[in-house]
Formats: structure tokens, C-alpha cells, sequence
């Protein structure tokens, strides 16, 4: 997502690097895996101990003391605690008269046993194979995948009873086939994850430093894949105990009396009405220890899966939120004509980190007017575009300041439902990538509809027409088949005139492009910018154009704020700024902007701005450019520097403009 | 689509070709003799022999095969030895009873795991969210069979709600109201670790998706949040979510052969069971023949829906 | 910048085709390939710049992975000093796995990633990732290769600290930095850039180009630089190729193919670019942009749909490379612009 990369960048910057919790730390950050470490350790070192400790042999029959109760349902039944004696056991004897405890015990140890052998048989075979698969390709991979599709057309339980069928009962013909049943599932992740892997750039800058295919794919891929097979293997663990508890509990796999989890619960299933704790308390302990498996495993999947680390996987909410007061503006009641955007202030706050991504800014975009916004990557330019109409991701996103007025509303502060009424019908949007903007599982005729359909009471039959005179006015071929084109049938250009037609379907006062043309080709955004040039005349909207590219807002905005740290640094007629730029910032960043004709300077060099911009939850006292400002002294820290006139129209940010 | 389906049909013939061949091969690695196991350890060496050629297996293996696979074909699936049955007619009885089964309980998993999972992704976070959580993770670590003791234990013995076990009432049942209230309890323990899986996968599809570009697009066009979550989140996540649902009938079918022990329901299940204690090698080719058919089939199903449901799949398959 | 390009070419490309099919299986038909590069001739001298400009499609990026040997041609070769680097008897994906070409060929001829960061291991810090060229190709041992790690991060001009960073806490600048400095470790002769600086910030770009022009004057190294972007291609070449759809259309010295461009595809490249000085031109032809069906080439010139100029001729013969006044500097149109 655009936005979170734009931000994220902004997360680490030189010389303060971020510090990363272990994977410990995360680890034991989260509650419930920790708890259920701590009982899956318990019941491993008890399970461990089971042979030293002072117990009754789990096959000791003693028929005389069959079926005794565990102490607890005595003592609930009687209210007074009986004397149970060492001989019948705290948790009650079975049909043989064998003592539970030693026998839930024992079991334990096989089933833990049973489970993690086959756990690891299968994760190696099944590694290896994905391993190979996927990195050599071809016709390796070809052979191995269908060989597992193969496998994996039986249901696995069933396949387990068919192995189970040929090799006979039995606790170790259990454990084999259930780790054969497992190989494909970790064969085809391990492969996924290694296809992806070896098409990373990394692997083939490892063939061009001269290593070989073997060291490569010891020294590069399996450490990237290793997370995925450590993975994999917590979260199986649970499910090969359950099924090698499933073959002994139907009685294909521990024989009696082996003391099995699985097995116990077989037997103690005839036993349900007369003696449900024989049944009962193995189940228990499977649960018991599944339970505690899989919390582990969930947790070390959040600790070593990337995308869950990097606080990624939240869900934004229909509408950032807005976390202040209304602040006293002297035009309560005035309607403004285009948009104005007050004193706005935008946050990302990361655990205790807070992120100020945008600081202050303040802006008036006049009805019909075209106005730039520059500047470079992180400073803030597509959060100030998507906080307009609350559209940056929260969490992490918060509004804590400011007011955005659009006619008669604050859109900061109304409910939802107007918001939604204003988005795409008042305020619309158009964004960066055209491939991920749209859906890609409706037409575009569909999704144009769509758009004009949630804000008007038109059939569908009037709005597809709309649709189509529209897709003819952003000058696509044949706009009544296209019309039923899926957007990956489009090429980019095409797909941006769709998105630029969708925007202004119903017709709009404000229109806010963020990078329209940056991921297009040069050919094509010179016909996408002279389209929304003409569209917008046309249309009347108020345009307020996000790009990085000073070339661009020279041949299409009458005005221009440049943004550097999450500020306006200056603002005025895009004629005044470029060429009498009064920001030092400004001033630079318009001398390294490679410009056809234009020679080097003396030394044979490009203009440049040393150093980075800030990161943003660390910013310095004064002026954000200081540190890389030629021209500063100690006088630029003192305070804040707020953004001042220094001629009709043309504000800047500076204590000693240029 | 209909040329893809016709496609799919095809493509589904090697697969079933090497699922014979598979279950044929494996049948006949098991240890032991057939015909000693069919005349018991008493059998003189003549008898034996006699069996054998009866049994075709004094052919080479690739015969054995095809001989074996054109009587699979005309429908003669052989005689089960310890039901003195044909095999066809009894898995056939069988299956009818597990597809009851895992029908209902795959039906059950799938709409409620979805309906969990989309609730829990759309209040990420909210007691509601880590509600479903909590249970997703009890039922995915709890033993079917035990859950299927302790609902007997609660629902037919404490409380007598519901029947205990088998499929219809041994006395005057037999109608369609009889069958459901035995199907109740076995349904749902059999379909409650699938619904596990498939809200946990609909809860981490949705949040993915709601985080993606279209879904940002689409709140900016001003679209109701329901539409946005319903008609734009969950159509992408779907795409997603059908194959998993696919492996989740895969898994009901599978797993019907604990919930049939535990409940006495009639079906593949414990026949299986029964049969590989029995050592009854035809009816174990049978009833594993049976289901896996019906998966492959299943499967072929949730391709072609997924295929109706994602434009992009028709175009790398270029049909 | 007066460089005297060196007398002999170092790095050449002779007709050179890469088509990607398509894998076909059992039951489908078998599909036409995807044709990448269409015959390219190249020829790099040493000691020189030769910037490759087109847009998406063109094939640069394909001829950027064949000239290092990250991919095979279909026809054709690339000759490094003469010696041809992809041996059609090799049965190799990659051409770096001709055992006797590939040590000596990744020792002079190295390769920087467009996007920087995925170019390094993430498990690797940036000191492991120096590390392994002089490892693997120059057999240096960690005990030696200390100083050169020094050495390298001062000529791209990062700090030592950030020896012990991972990738991911590098910025976009300064992992691409790191790449150049991987590149150069074994001290080669030439590097093929792709795209090094599109991916950042203008002030950014800035440093790493300047970087890249300072090595190569202390290093006297050859490039082939390769890039969407005229403006810096300009700053940084001495001769530049342009490609459209697998083809080189027009090539020759940098001021007279930008300044007196004769191909028409050149012409619109560069009168699409935005210029501070210029607001939009509302007059510019509004033709189809759309690239002809790579898995089905037109017979004649591909560019002939969008061309203003084209003559049924256009539509019907392919043009070739011819000569175009100016020292060097050939098109490949049958109508070129000629002021």
C-alpha cells in the first residue's frame, strides 16, 4: 500500500537505527504463547520424568481395583475427601485396574514422542523435496509437484489408513504414516516459498559474486526459507499428535497395553456411561497439550512471519481516526469554495513510537484552480492527500489537529455517512498505481457504475451509459466493449484513464491526484497529464496535484506548495517559486533535478543536497532543513519557524529566506 | 468456461488413471498372502495355489492391473470376503451414508467459518474478534473424538437432547426429521476443526485484502462500508478462501472415519476401519477408491468455481 | 566532458534475440514466444558510458540480464574482449555457469540491481554481503578482505557503521550505494546498471550518480547504463542507444542523438518530458500508445501505428540501422527526420 511504504521509509533513517526487539522479546511479548510454553515445557518434563518417578508400572493390572474414580469426583460426590490411598491412584484405575496417572504419563511421553519424530521425518523429506523443487525448476520440479498432487488427491486421513492397511497396526507403522501423509504439505510450502525466494534479486547477485548453485542455495535460500519450515513445523506438531492419537484411538496404531493417549481413549470409549473418566482425562491431555502446541506455534509464526512483524497485517477502519478538539477558526459558518485544509496534523503511531508525518499544514485550493504539491519520498505529500478525506490507514494513522472544510463541512468532523456521501461525489481521488487500483474481479464498466450509483438514484441501464460516455470523454477505443474489459486486459495508461474517469464520473468540486503519472511511461503522461488538464477546465474541479516531479507541476499548475518533513516549506505561483525559489530547500532540490541540455557543473558533478531528511519521530527543534541547510546558523534552532508571506502570494518557511 | 470445464473433465482422466494405479500397487505391496489370509493359516498349498490363478495373481503385476482395472471400469469391484458382499453394492450403501454425513458437517464449517472469520477481520481487535480466535484455537486442538464423547456424554446421556449414536431411531424412525436429529451431533463434531481452519483463513484473506489498494479505491468512490467489506473485501478473499474449503471436504471425508466410530453412523468410515482390521483387501480398495473419486471430483468443483470467480485465472490458462 | 572513448570495444552484442515461450502442456496448444529482443547490436567501448534509454517493453532490461549473463539469448551472443560469453553448447540457464568463462567473467563484468534492497540478503549485514565477492571470486580470506571493506565503503562514500546494518535498515540510497560497492569489489571492468537510480528520491539520485561518476574516473571503469530517464542519462553518457519494442531505433554520441534526433520515436521521447520551463503543450498528438502484441511482432517498423510520418512502407519492411549525419550516429527509419 502506497501510503505505508511512503511512511515507512521515513522509519529508518542513518545513524539512529531502530531498535529491533529479539525475537524473544516478541516472543514472550505475547501472553498466551508464553503461558503456553510454559505448559507445553511442563508437560514435556513431566512426560520425561514418567519412568523415575515414584509411580505404579502403567501395565501393572490389578483387577481387584477396577474402574476407581479419581479423588476429585469422590470428593465432589461426597463433599468430604476421602482417603484414596496410593494404591488406586489420584486419577482412578481403568477397566484392568492399571493406575491412570502413570498410564496419562507414560502416554504423554509416546504420544510427544510419536508426534515430534514425525514431525521431523516429515519436515525433512518434505523440506528437501520443496527445497529441490523449487530451486532447480524445470523439469525436477515438474516431476516432484505431480508426484504430491498425486498424494495429495486422497484425503490424508484416508491415505494414513491405507499405508496403516499395508503395513499393519502398530504404533510405528502409525508414526510413518502419518509423517508420509504430512511430506506434501511441507513440500509445497517450503517449494512456494523457494520459488519465490530464487526469484529474488539477491539470489542472482549471488550467481554474479561466483558462488555455485549448492552454495547458493545453502548460504542464501535456506535461510530465507528456514522461518517457513519452522513454521510449518509448530503449527503440524499439533496435528500429527491429534492424528497419531485418531489411528490408536480406532486402534490401528499403539497396541495394547502400550500406554497411549490415543489408545486410552479407544478403550475407555466402550466405558463412556459407567466410567466417562477413563475416556475422559487422555482426551483432556491431548487437548491439553495440542493447545498448548499450537499457542506456541502461533506464537513463534507472529515472531518470524515479516509481514505480521512489521504491524502490517491491521486493518484499516472505514475512517481515520480524529483524536482532537475543534480549533477556533474565525470562518465557522463561511462556505468555501475548492477546499481549504487548516492547521492539519497527522500521526503514525507505531507502539510507543509516534510518527509526525504531517505537521501544520495549512492550504486553500480555490474552486477551478490546479495546485502542485512537491516533494520527495516521506515527506508527507500522500498523507496530507488521504487525510482530506480520512482516508490514511488507522491504526496506525491518527488526525490529532486541524480542520479540512469543503463547502459548508469540516470533514474532519462529520459522521461517517456524510463523509461517504462527500468522498468520490464532492472530494474524489486519484491514485498512484493504476494496476492496484482498481478491482481486479469487476469490469471497469461495473465499478463506473458502481461510483455512480452510490451517490445517485439512477437505473443501472442510465448509469452504464454514463459510464460509457464517460470512458469516450477519457478517450478510450471502443468505449462500449471496453466497458466489459477486465482491468488486467488494459494496459497502465489505459487503466489510469479508467481511474481518472471513475474520479470524475460525478463530476467533483475538489479532484486530488497523488502521483497519477509515476508509474507510467513518459509518452504516456504526457497524454494522461494534458487529459486531466482538459478534463479539468472542462469540469470546473479543483485540482490538487501530488507528484515529485518539479517538470510536471510546471506545465500544469497555476500554483505550488513544497512539502519537506511533513511542512509546507513554501508555497506561492508555480512561475515565482521555480524560478525565484526563496527556500533554501526549495532552491536545491530544484538545482539536482537532472535537466536535458543543462551541463554539469565545474567538477564534473550533480548538484546534490547531502545528508537525508529527518526521520519523523525524531525531528530537530527550528527549522526540520537546518541540518542540511548551507545557509544555516545557530539562529535556525532556536524555535519553530512558521510560514511567512515575503510577497503577494508566495509564503516560505525560512528565518532568512533567499 | 464451458471449454475449461470440458478441459478440467479431461485433465481429471490421468489423475483418477494414477489413483488406481496408486491404490492398486499399494494393495498389492501388502505383506502377506491374499489367499492364506482368505483360507486361513490351515489352508493346504493346492487350495492356495487354486486361489491364486483365481485371484489372477499368478500374473505379472502390469496384467494384474489392467485386468484389474477393466473389471474396476465394467462396474465389478469384486466380493468382499468377510460381509460376503459385493463390494460395489456395499460402498455404494455406505458412501451414501457418509456423504449425508460430511455434507452436512463441510455445509456447516464452511458457512460458519466464514461468517466467524469476516466478523472477526471486520472487528479486528474487539472482544468479538479475539472471541472467535479463542474458539478457532480450542477447535483446532481438540481431538474430534473426544469432542464427539463428551457432546454424547452432555447432549444424549445428561440431558437426553438428542440420540447417541447410529442413523436412524432402531424403532419407528426412518424419515427425514429421524435422520436429522442423529445427524446433529456427528455433523458438528465433524465439522467443527474444519470451521476452525476455514475462519482463520477467511480472518487473515480479509484483513489482506482490506488493506490493498482497490479496497482504498473503493472507500474513496464514497461506497457504504458494508459494500466495501461484502461485495468488494470478500469477492477478492474468496478467491482465496474456495481452495481451502476444497482440502476442508477433503478433510470431512477423511475425518468421518473417527465421527462414524464414535457415533455409529453407518457410513465408508467404519467400514474402512472394520475392513483393514479384517484385513478385507477388497472392500479397503473399494471404499478408499470411493472417496478419493468423490474428493478428486470435489476438487474439480472448487476449481471451476474459483476459475468463474477470478477473470485473471481465464487468462493464464488462456481458454 | 571530454573522455576519450577508448579504441576498442570492450563489450559487444551481436544480433542479439531473446524470446521467452511459454511452457505448453499436455493438452494445450503450443503458444507463440514472447519476443524480448529482436536482434540488438551493441558495442560498448572502453573506458566509455553508453547510456540504453526506452520505456517499459523496450527489452532493456532483458539485453541488461543478457549482457552479464543472467539470462541466455535465443540467438545471437555477447562477446566480452572478443570472447564470445554464452556458448551455444552450454546447457546451463545461466551463462555464468560455463565453468571456465565464469570466474574470470564475473571478475570483470559485474551487475547493479534496480531495486537495491532486494538485491541484498536480508539476512546478510552489509560487511557479509561485501564479503562474498572477494570470497568467491578473488579467494581473499575475512582477514584480508578487512581493509577492502574499508576502502570500499569510503569510495561510495558511506560510513563504516553501517558495515553491521542489515539491508532493512538501510535507506534506498544507501543500499543501492552498497550494491555498487558489492560490484565493484572484485575490481571489474565494467558494470551493467539497470536502472540504478529510479527508484529514489531527485537529491538522492544525485549522490549515487555522483558516485558513480567519480568511480569511474578513479576506477577507469566502463558502463552501460541503462534507464528510463533522458535527463540523466544525458549527465552520465557519452553515447546512448535508444530502444522500442526489442529493437535499437536510433543510436549514436549523446548531444547528437538528443539534440538532433532523427528517429520519430525519439523525438516524441523527448518532447514528453516535462520541462521546468515549459507549461503543458494541450497540441500534442493524442495517438494510440499501446505497444504492438509482443507474442505476435508487426512485420514492419514497430513504432508505425503511432508515427505521424509512416508510409504504407513503414507498415510493410522492417528498417535498419543506417547512418544519420553526425559522426556515429545511425536510425534505424525508412523517413528520419533530417534537419
Amino acid at each position: 500500500m502506497q501510503s505505508y511504504a511512503v511512511w515507512r521509509k521515513g522509519l529508518h533513517k542513518p545513524n539512529q537505527p531502530a531498535v529491533r526487539p529479539s525475537g524473544w522479546q516478541l516472543f514472550i511479548h505475547n501472553r498466551l504463547a508464553y503461558v503456553g510454553m510454559w505448559v507445553f515445557v511442563g508437560c514435556t518434563i513431566v512426560a520425561c520424568l514418567s519412568p523415575i518417578l515414584p509411580m505404579p508400572d502403567p501395565n501393572e493390572t490389578a483387577l481387584a481395583q477396577r474402574l476407581v474414580k479419581p479423588w476429585f469426583t469422590q470428593w465432589l460426590a461426597s463433599g468430604v475427601e476421602q482417603d484414596h490411598g496410593g494404591d488406586s491412584g489420584w486419577l482412578g484405575t481403568d477397566h484392568l485396574g492399571r493406575d491412570m496417572l502413570s498410564r496419562l504419563l507414560w502416554g504423554t511421553q509416546v504420544s510427544l514422542l510419536v508426534g515430534i519424530s514425525a514431525t521431523l521425518v516429515a519436515a525433512l523429506v518434505g523440506s528437501l523435496l520443496g527445497l529441490v523443487a523449487g530451486f532447480w525448476g524445470g523439469r525436477t520440479d515438474n516431476l516432484l509437484m505431480r508426484g504430491i498432487d498425486m498424494l495429495m488427491a486422497f484425503p490424508y486421513i484416508l491415505l494414513a489408513l491405507a499405508i496403516v492397511a499395508v503395513l499393519g497396526a502398530g504404533l510405528m507403522n502409525a508414526l510413518l504414516a502419518i509423517a508420509i501423509v504430512n511430506i506434501p504439505f511441507f513440500a509445497r510450502n517450503v517449494r512456494g516459498v523457494t520459488l519465490g525466494i530464487a526469484r529474488q534479486p539477491f539470489v542472482e547477485a549471488a550467481h554474479l559474486v561466483g558462488k555455485n548453485r549448492l552454495q547458493i542455495l545453502l548460504t542464501d535460500v535456506l535461510p530465507n526459507v528456514l522461518p517457513t519450515i519452522v513454521i510449518t513445523m509448530t503449527t503440524t506438531l499439533g496435528w500429527m499428535i491429534l492424528e497419531t492419537a485418531g489411528l490408536s484411538f480406532l486402534g490401528l496404531g499403539a497396541q495394547p497395553p502400550q500406554a497411549d493417549l490415543g489408545a486410552m481413549l479407544g478403550e475407555g470409549r466402550k466405558l463412556l456411561f459407567t466410567a466417562p473418566h477413563v475416556s475422559v482425562i487422555p482426551g483432556l491431555m491431548i487437548f491439553i497439550l495440542v493447545m498448548s502446541i499450537n499457542l506456541v506455534g502461533d506464537g513463534i509464526r507472529d515472531v518470524l512471519d515479516p509481514r505480521l512483524k512489521s504491524g502490517v497485517m491491521g486493518r484499516p477502519a472505514a475512517a481515520t481516526d480524529v483524536q482532537c478538539e475543534k480549533i477556533k477558526s474565525e470562518m465557522i459558518t463561511a462556505e468555501v469554495d475548492g477546499l481549504q485544509v487548516n492547521q492539519l496534523q497527522t500521526e503514525f503511531r507505531i507502539g510507543a513510537t509516534t510518527y509526525q508525518a504531517i505537521n501544520d499544514v495549512s492550504l486553500t485550493l480555490a474552486a477551478g484552480e490546479c495546485m502542485g504539491l512537491v516533494g520527495e519520498s516521506g515527506c508527507g505529500k500522500s498523507v496530507l492527500a488521504l487525510s482530506i478525506a480520512r482516508l490514511v490507514p488507522s491504526p496506525p494513522g491518527c488526525i490529532v489537529h486541524g480542520e479540512v472544510r469543503q463547502a459548508r463541512d469540516d470533514l474532519l468532523r462529520i459522521p461517517l455517512s456524510q463523509l461517504q456521501n462527500i468522498r468520490g461525489n464532492k472530494v474524489a481521488y486519484v491514485f498512484q498505481d493504476p494496476a492496484t487500483a482498481l478491482h481486479p474481479l469487476f469490469t471497469i464498466g461495473d465499478q463506473l457504475v458502481e461510483a455512480v450509483r452510490s451517490h445517485h438514484p439512477v437505473s443501472y441501464q442510465q448509469a452504464w451509459q454514463q459510464a460509457i460516455n464517460w470512458l469516450e470523454r477519457v478517450q478510450i477505443p471502443n468505449p462500449q466493449q471496453r466497458a466489459h474489459s477486465y482491468p488486467y486486459q488494459l494496459s497502465g495508461g489505459m487503466r489510469q484513464r479508467v481511474v481518472i474517469a471513475m474520479a470524475l464520473i460525478n463530476q467533483p468540486q475538489v479532484l486530488i491526484a497523488d502521483e497519477p503519472t509515476t508509474a507510467l511511461d513518459v509518452t504516456v503522461q504526457a497524454q494522461i497529464l494534458r487529459l486531466l488538464k482538459k478534463l479539468q477546465q472542462d469540469t470546473g474541479a479543483a485540482l490538487l496535484f501530488i507528484t515529485h516531479d518539479f517538470g510536471v507541476v510546471a506545465s500544469l499548475c497555476e500554483r505550488v506548495a513544497v512539502m519537506y518533513a511533513g511542512q509546507i516549506v513554501e508555497m506561492g505561483y508555480t512561475s515565482d517559486v521555480l524560478n525565484h525559489p526563496a527556500h533554501p530547500y526549495t532552491h536545491q532540490l530544484i538545482r539536482c533535478v537532472p535537466k536535458l541540455g543543462n551541463p554539469l557543473t565545474e567538477e564534473g558533478k550533480l548538484a546534490t543536497i547531502e545528508g537525508l531528511p529527518p526521520a519523523t519521530n525524531a525531528l530537530p527543534t527550528g527549522c526540520f532543513f537546518k541540518p542540511r541547510c548551507p545557509w544555516a546558523d545557530a539562529s535556525c534552532s532556536k524555535s519553530s519557524i512558521a510560514l511567512t508571506p515575503i510577497a503577494s502570494q508566495h509564503w516560505v518557511r525560512c528565518g532568512k529566506p533567499l | 468456461m464451458l471449454t475449461y470445464i470440458g478441459y478440467r473433465l479431461l485433465a481429471i482422466t490421468p489423475v483418477l488413471l494414477g489413483l488406481s494405479l496408486l491404490v492398486f500397487l499399494v494393495m498389492a505391496l501388502i505383506p502377506g498372502d491374499p489367499a492364506t489370509a482368505i483360507l486361513g493359516n490351515f489352508a493346504t498349498p493346492e487350495n492356495v495355489a487354486r486361489l491364486n490363478q483365481q485371484l489372477g495373481l499368478d500374473k505379472s503385476l502390469a496384467e494384474q492391473y489392467f485386468i484389474w482395472l477393466s473389471h474396476l471400469v465394467q462396474g465389478d469391484w469384486g466380493r468382499s470376503y468377510s460381509l460376503n458382499r459385493l463390494v460395489l453394492d456395499e460402498v455404494l450403501e455406505r458412501f451414501h451414508a457418509t456423504l449425508i454425513l460430511a455434507g452436512a458437517a463441510w455445509l456447516l464449517c464452511s458457512v460458519f467459518g466464514l461468517l466467524a472469520g469476516v466478523i472477526a477481520a471486520v472487528r479486528q481487535y474487539s472482544w468479538i474478534d479475539k472471541i472467535v480466535t479463542f474458539v478457532v484455537l480450542v477447535g483446532i486442538s481438540m481431538p474430534a473424538f473426544w469432542l464427539g464423547l463428551l457432546l454424547i456424554m452432555l447432549f444424549a446421556v445428561e440431558w437426553q437432547w438428542l440420540p447417541a449414536s447410529g442413523m436412524y431411531a432402531i424403532y419407528g424412525g426412518g424419515d427425514i426429521r429421524d435422520l436429522l436429529t442423529h445427524l446433529v451431533l456427528p455433523a458438528l463434531t465433524l465439522s467443527i476443526v474444519a470451521m476452525g481452519v476455514v475462519a482463520r483463513l477467511t480472518r487473515s484473506a480479509m484483513l489482506e485484502v482490506l488493506r490493498l489498494d482497490y479496497i482504498r479505491t473503493a472507500r474513496a468512490k464514497g461506497l457504504k462500508e458494508h459494500r466495501v467489506v461484502f461485495r468488494h473485501a470478500l469477492k477478492a478473499a474468496l478467491v482465496n478462501i474456495i481452495p481451502v474449503m476444497a482440502i476442508q471436504a477433503g478433510f470431512v471425508l477423511g475425518g468421518a472415519v473417527y465421527i462414524e466410530t464414535v457415533f455409529q453412523w453407518p457410513g465408508i468410515g467404519r467400514m474402512l476401519v472394520n475392513a483393514i482390521a479384517s484385513r478385507d483387501i477388497l472392500l479397503v480398495q473399494g471404499g478408499v477408491l470411493m472417496v478419493a473419486t468423490a474428493y478428486v471430483l470435489f476438487n474439480l468443483c472448487a476449481d471451476i468455481a474459483q476459475h468463474a470467480l477470478d477473470p485473471r485465472l481465464r487468462l493464464r490458462n488462456r481458454i | 566532458m571530454n573522455v576519450q572513448p577508448g579504441h576498442y570495444p570492450i563489450l559487444e552484442a551481436k544480433q542479439l534475440w531473446r524470446t521467452f515461450s511459454e511452457k505448453h502442456s499436455f493438452f494445450r496448444r503450443k503458444q507463440q514466444g514472447l519476443h524480448a529482443l529482436q536482434g540488438v547490436d551493441l558495442s560498448v567501448q572502453a573506458g566509455e558510458v553508453l547510456g540504453v534509454v526506452g520505456e517499459s517493453g523496450c527489452g532493456k532490461s532483458t539485453l541488461a540480464r543478457l549482457l552479464v549473463g543472467l539470462d541466455r539469448p535465443s540467438r545471437g551472443d555477447v562477446y566480452f574482449n572478443n570472447t564470445p560469453i554464452h556458448r551455444p553448447d552450454s546447457q546451463h540457464m545461466l551463462g555464468m555457469y560455463d565453468k571456465e568463462n565464469k570466474y574470470s567473467l564475473a571478475k570483470s563484468l559485474q551487475y547493479v540491481f534496480q531495486d537495491a534492497v532486494s538485491a541484498l540478503n536480508p539476512r546478510k549485514t552489509v560487511a557479509m554481503s561485501l564479503q562474498e565477492p572477494m570470497q568467491y571470486l578473488l579467494g581473499l580470506t575475512r582477514q584480508h578482505s578487512e581493509t577492502r571493506l574499508k576502502q570500499l565503503m569510503a569510495q561510495v562514500k558511506l560510513p563504516y557503521e553501517l558495515l553491521q546494518r542489515y539491508p532493512h535498515e538501510l535507506s534506498g540510497g544507501q543500499a543501492q550505494r552498497v550494491g555498487i560497492a558489492r560490484a565493484l569489489a572484485a575490481d571489474p571492468k565494467v558494470l551493467v546498471l539497470d536502472e540504478p537510480v529510479s527508484a529514489l528520491d531527485v537529491s538522492v539520485q544525485a549522490q549515487v550518480l555522483n558516485v558513480l561518476l567519480e568511480l569511474k574516473q578513479t576506477h577507469k571503469l566502463t558502463y552501460v547504463f541503462i534507464s528510463h530517464d533522458l535527463s540523466v542519462v544525458e549527465k552520465i553518457s557519452q553515447r546512448v542507444s535508444v530502444m522500442y519494442f526489442g529493437r535499437v531505433v536510433e543510436q549514436g554520441p549523446v548531444n547528437d542523438v538528443f539534440q538532433q534526433p532523427c528517429h520519430p520515436y525519439t523525438r516524441l521521447l523527448l518532447a514528453s518530458i516535462p520541462r521546468l520551463d515549459q507549461s503543458l503543450d494541450m497540441s500534442g498528438m493524442d495517438s494510440s500508445t499501446e505497444l504492438p502484441d509482443p507474442f505476435n511482432p508487426p512485420k514492419g517498423c514497430a513504432f508505425a501505428p503511432r508515427c505521424s510520418r509512416a508510409k504504407p512502407t513503414c507498415f510493410q519492411k522492417q528498417p535498419t540501422l543506417s547512418t544519420m549525419p553526425g559522426e556515429q550516429h545511425t536510425a534505424a527509419c525508412h523517413f528520419p527526420h533530417l534537419s
